[in-house]
């Protein structure tokens, strides 16, 4: 038993000590990339680890998270040497189309590079903000009247059930027709993607909200607006946050194609910008980013329902 | 508003509630009957209980005295004011407790008071106050999920009276209760109910229940409901479960209701039950 934890501490150590030796030892296919980026992120985990040993030591809770966490770097550090291993070591993959790891750390050694990505994910956050914003804003309060009113929901249906699932990104030409700038025309799209599973989502919370709760609400005196704003929403509140993921999981996907062809600016760009020089390693480089920065967005919409939704916890279990 | 004292505090007059035909249940095109010809006076401060078979109708004339639902034809007062529409004078306990479940049980108190808003908001104590009367001080930052169906249905009884309402409707609010808790929760409703000197119409399908807690109890019959019978507790009566009056009346009402068992059902010799 024992043995078997101190496996489990060391292995990120061991799988770090290992992917260095890979790429310090292991004869080459194509050239090393010069940038000592790479080995000195691998040195960086190991004495992250090492840090975090230390300081479970002193808290049992630390303890018991490192060894739910210890595998998982253990396997993601053996990935990236075996990614090696297949491009830059024995040219498995073919290059240039798939550059190793020392290769793709090595665009957040340069200045010029960093420069880049931090100003297209400044771009990207300011594109997603707007759009997914006000799409979803938009997308809640048309839910809320389509799921209230009989009349709203009469009308409002038929159009959602038929333009509801035309993906976003097919209004591309009509947007770029309506709007005088790309940033408008993408912001529209952006928008118009979040809206449809925002209004879809918050109507059918609105509308199962339990009948016998808002005849409680109105024995203790709560009038039309109250029961808009103290029942139904909170009671919907578990399917409208179902509506904010579909509507930022859709609102990343049409970022990245209206940056892909229109908007000369953000992370899509710069991949499209990167593929014209055949620079496939700035390729893999933004996508990284762009995964850090996406699931960094959703982590926090996850956090921000955790938090809401405290009271749902003991229903529905996730 | 302010009723004359001599106004009963609830009336009804020939109350008559059809219900539309739903497609593929009720197939008789003309809806079905549900109170035909009621007549109902509540004095103010009486507790009056509703007793009858199921689907009698008796939870429908207490949604339409609430103004929950509409009746198709008669009249319906509270405290001398005509029923239409939800009128916060009314106290209202489903056999759900409904509580809110993303308030906590403090927030589902304050519902009322915060809806109302204004003058008529009691102060924070009040509400602290009802909810050390129904006993859940400790609960009272709990949310709806960690309690059990006593504690929520007591609860949702102090939310129903911390807008103290002169009028309180009862729907079976014990009847998913285990027995314990619902002997308990009977004297808890009588102290509140008399403290206040609430009136009160309780629906139930327990006779003890009735007889245990009210002044007068009206029996229904089966569908189309009306009051068939009408018996008076009055304020000599022993209100414990196995006084000789408690028990001959219980069988009164079952006879009422069919229930008593006759000849045929009596066993020829007591000695089968002796053990």
């Amino acid at each position: 038993m024992r043995v078997k934890t101190a496996i489990t501490a060391a292995a990120p150590l061991l799988a770090a000590g290992g992917a260095f030796a890979v790429h310090r030892y292991w004869p080459d296919k194509t050239p090393l990339s010069a940038s000592p980026v790479f080995p000195r992120l691998l040195g960086a985990v190991a004495a992250a680890w090492l840090a975090y040993l230390a300081a479970a030591w002193y808290s049992a809770r630390l303890r018991q998270r490192a060894g739910e966490i210890a595998p998982l770097w253990a396997a993601a550090l053996v990935s990236v040497s075996v990614w090696q291993v297949l491009t830059g070591k024995t040219g498995a993959l073919p290059m240039p189309f798939f550059p190793g790891p020392d290769r793709v750390f090595s665009v957040f050694g340069a200045p010029s590079e960093i420069k880049m990505l931090v100003e297209g994910t400044l771009h990207s956050l300011r594109l997603l903000a707007v759009g997914f914003g006000c799409g979803s804003i938009a997308g809640f309060l048309l839910g809320v009247w389509i799921g209230w009113s009989k009349q709203a929901h009469y009308w409002g249906m038929p159009v959602l059930k038929f333009f509801g699932p035309v993906p976003a990104t097919a209004w591309i030409p009509l947007a770029l027709v309506l709007f005088p700038t790309t940033f408008g025309a993408s912001t529209f799209i952006i928008g118009l993607a979040s809206l449809f599973p925002m209004i879809v989502l918050t109507a059918s919370g609105i509308a199962s909200v339990r009948h016998s709760h808002l005849e409680v609400a109105r024995t203790l005196g709560a009038n039309q607006r109250q029961l808009i704003c103290h029942v139904a929403i909170p009671s919907a509140l578990p399917s409208i946050f179902v509506g904010l993921f579909m509507a930022l999981s859709a609102s990343f996907l049409t970022l990245i194609v209206a940056e892909m062809i229109g908007v000369k600016a953000g992370l899509g760009f710069y991949i499209t910008w990167a593929q014209n020089f055949a620079e496939y390693y700035k390729v893999f480089a933004a996508l990284l980013v762009m995964g850090v920065f996406f699931s960094g967005l959703m982590s926090a919409l996850f956090a921000v329902r955790t938090r809401v939704l405290r009271w749902q916890q003991g229903v529905i279990k996730w | 508003m302010v009723a004359s004292p001599s106004a009963p505090a609830v009336s009804a007059e020939q109350v008559r509630k059809i219900f539309p035909p739903t497609d593929g249940i009720v197939t008789d095109s003309a809806g079905t009957l549900a109170l035909n010809g009621v007549n109902l006076t509540v004095k103010a401060g009486e507790f009056v209980s509703l007793v009858g078979p199921s689907g009698c109708g008796k939870s429908t004339l207490l949604r339409i005295i609430a103004g929950l639902t509409e009746a198709t034809s008669g009249r319906v007062s509270v405290n001398g004011v005509n029923v239409s529409g939800v009128d916060t004078d009314i106290g209202f306990v489903f056999q759900d407790p409904n509580l809110f479940p993303w308030l906590t049980v403090r927030q589902n108190v304050a519902f009322g008071p915060n809806m109302r808003g204004g003058w008529r908001n009691p102060h924070a104590a009040d509400i602290d106050d009802l909810i050390q009367r129904v006993g859940l001080t400790a609960f009272a930052d709990a949310l709806p999920h960690h309690l059990s169906g006593g504690m929520a249905q007591r609860a949702a009884l102090a939310r129903a009276l911390v807008n103290r309402p002169p009028v309180l409707l009862l729907d079976e609010p014990l009847g998913a209760l285990d027995a314990f808790t619902r002997m308990a929760m009977q004297d808890e409703l009588r102290n509140l109910t008399r403290r206040h000197n609430t009136t009160t119409l309780l629906v139930t399908h327990d006779i003890d229940e009735a007889l245990y807690l009210s002044d007068r109890v009206l029996i229904f019959s089966p569908r189309p409901g009306r009051i068939q019978e009408e018996m008076v507790i009055g304020s000599g009566f022993t209100r414990a479960r196995n006084a000789p009056g408690f028990v001959e009346r219980r069988l009164r009402i079952l006879e009422t209701l069919h229930f008593a068992p006759t000849q045929a059902d009596l066993p020829e010799s007591a000695d089968h039950w002796k053990i």
